[in-house]
């Protein structure tokens, strides 16, 4: 019988697959207890935070029905804060001192001036139509108008018309502007 | 034969293979979703802190409120705002003012949902009288307009236009969980204004009323 060489038949190192099978198996056993404790991690994270929610829940009945037993309190509280938004923006919407412009013409207005008509407006301005004995009178009355107690309350005033009558008297008209307050 | 001996040489291998296996489907099955569920109760957990947090702020303010205060100011805001329109009430109100100031009422009319013309007549003193109560009394009203012309010796002769305001009561509550708002400085202040109004229709003020006799069937 003729004998040849193989030449395709590679050469098995005796013990090999052992080696790897201890690999393996030393390998399964880091990946095993690895995976075990990442495992324990999860589980114990999940458990605490489970016991955390239940925990938090129980705590936020509680208050839940702490603020039940407060409840005409706070309807209270609710009915306080409405009605004093609400008196802000009205607060806010400002007015003018109607009653101090009525009293300022009256402090000024004297026998020789007749004021006939004030007319005074939310808007912000002020109309007044009067009567001076003669232009010695309309002129003192149109120094009091620009004097400083005048300038305190209205921002701009403007004589609108002066009529001279056939008695001498003048007829006038001024337009005044106020800030609101 | 030879398939017998390549199971032999594999059979070391075959332990872990069902390991990996069993690990990977255990991680599948059962750590995955352990993993997203930490992630929602996390989410959750830091959700219910906040609402916790806020409910227990909730509870301190509310507790710390005076409910005897509460309710007188309440009270008198409820004067001052009332919650409903009550023209009756209004117009009794510039009766009660006109009268106590010394002018005569002449013509009151309806201009529109919430205001009020008024025609007046008396000395001017007491015209300014009038109106500062106007402003200064409850139900709260604002002077929209004035035109005051001289008529007689002493005598004005004024239209004013009041605005009057009336406030619905609040329709909800809230939830358990909404916030208490409260009272700003800048509110606060507004109120301590208010406090100093006066209040107008007081038991003495209103016109008598007439019944309760005795027996109905007697004359």
């Amino acid at each position: 019988m003729k004998k040849g060489i193989d030449f395709l038949k590679a050469y098995e190192k005796p013990g090999r697959p052992k080696e790897l099978s201890r690999i393996f198996k030393v390998g399964m056993l880091v990946i095993i207890i690895f995976y075990c404790l990442l495992s324990a991690a999860v589980l114990s994270f999940w458990f605490s935070l489970k016991k955390e929610h239940q925990e938090i829940n129980r705590q936020i009945e509680v208050k839940k029905s702490q603020i039940s037993r407060l409840r005409k309190k706070e309807s209270l509280q609710i009915l306080l804060k409405q009605r004093l938004s609400s008196l802000a923006k009205i607060w806010t919407l400002k007015k003018g001192d109607f009653p101090r412009f009525l009293s300022f013409f009256l402090q000024i207005s004297s026998k020789e001036v007749n004021l006939s008509e004030i007319k005074i407006s939310s808007g912000g301005t002020v109309t007044v139509k009067g009567t001076a004995a003669n232009a010695f009178i309309l002129g003192r009355f149109l120094e009091k108008m620009t004097s400083n107690e005048a300038a305190n309350i209205f921002s701009d005033i403007t004589l609108t018309s002066v009529t001279r009558q056939k008695d001498g008297s003048y007829n006038f008209g001024l337009s005044l502007a106020y800030e609101k307050s | 034969m030879r398939k017998v001996e390549d199971f032999a040489k594999y059979k070391a291998f075959f332990l872990p293979v069902i390991l990996i296996i069993g690990i990977l489907f255990a991680s599948l099955f059962f750590l995955r979703p352990k993993i997203f569920e930490i992630f929602e109760l996390q989410k959750k957990v830091t959700k219910e802190r906040k609402t916790l947090a806020e409910l227990t702020k909730k509870a301190a303010t509310l507790e710390g409120l005076d409910e005897v205060e509460l309710t007188e100011k309440t009270e008198v805001l409820l004067k001052v705002l009332p919650p409903e329109k009550d023209v009756a009430n209004i117009l009794l109100t510039f009766k009660v003012l006109g009268s106590q100031a010394g002018i005569s009422l002449q013509e009151v009319q309806i201009d529109s949902e919430d205001t009020i013309s008024l025609k007046i007549q008396g000395q001017m003193e007491k015209a300014i009288s009038f109106m500062e109560k106007i402003e200064t009394s409850y139900p709260l009203m604002r002077l929209e307009e004035a035109t005051i012309s001289s008529k007689e010796e002493n005598q004005t002769q004024a239209t004013i236009k009041v605005k009057f305001f009336f406030l619905p009561l609040p329709k909800t509550l809230g939830s358990v969980d909404s916030p208490v708002s409260l009272v700003t400085p800048q509110e606060e202040k507004i109120y301590q204004e208010i406090s100093k109004f006066t209040p107008v229709l007081i038991e003495e003020n209103l016109p008598p009323v007439g019944g309760g006799k005795e027996n109905p069937f007697a004359f």
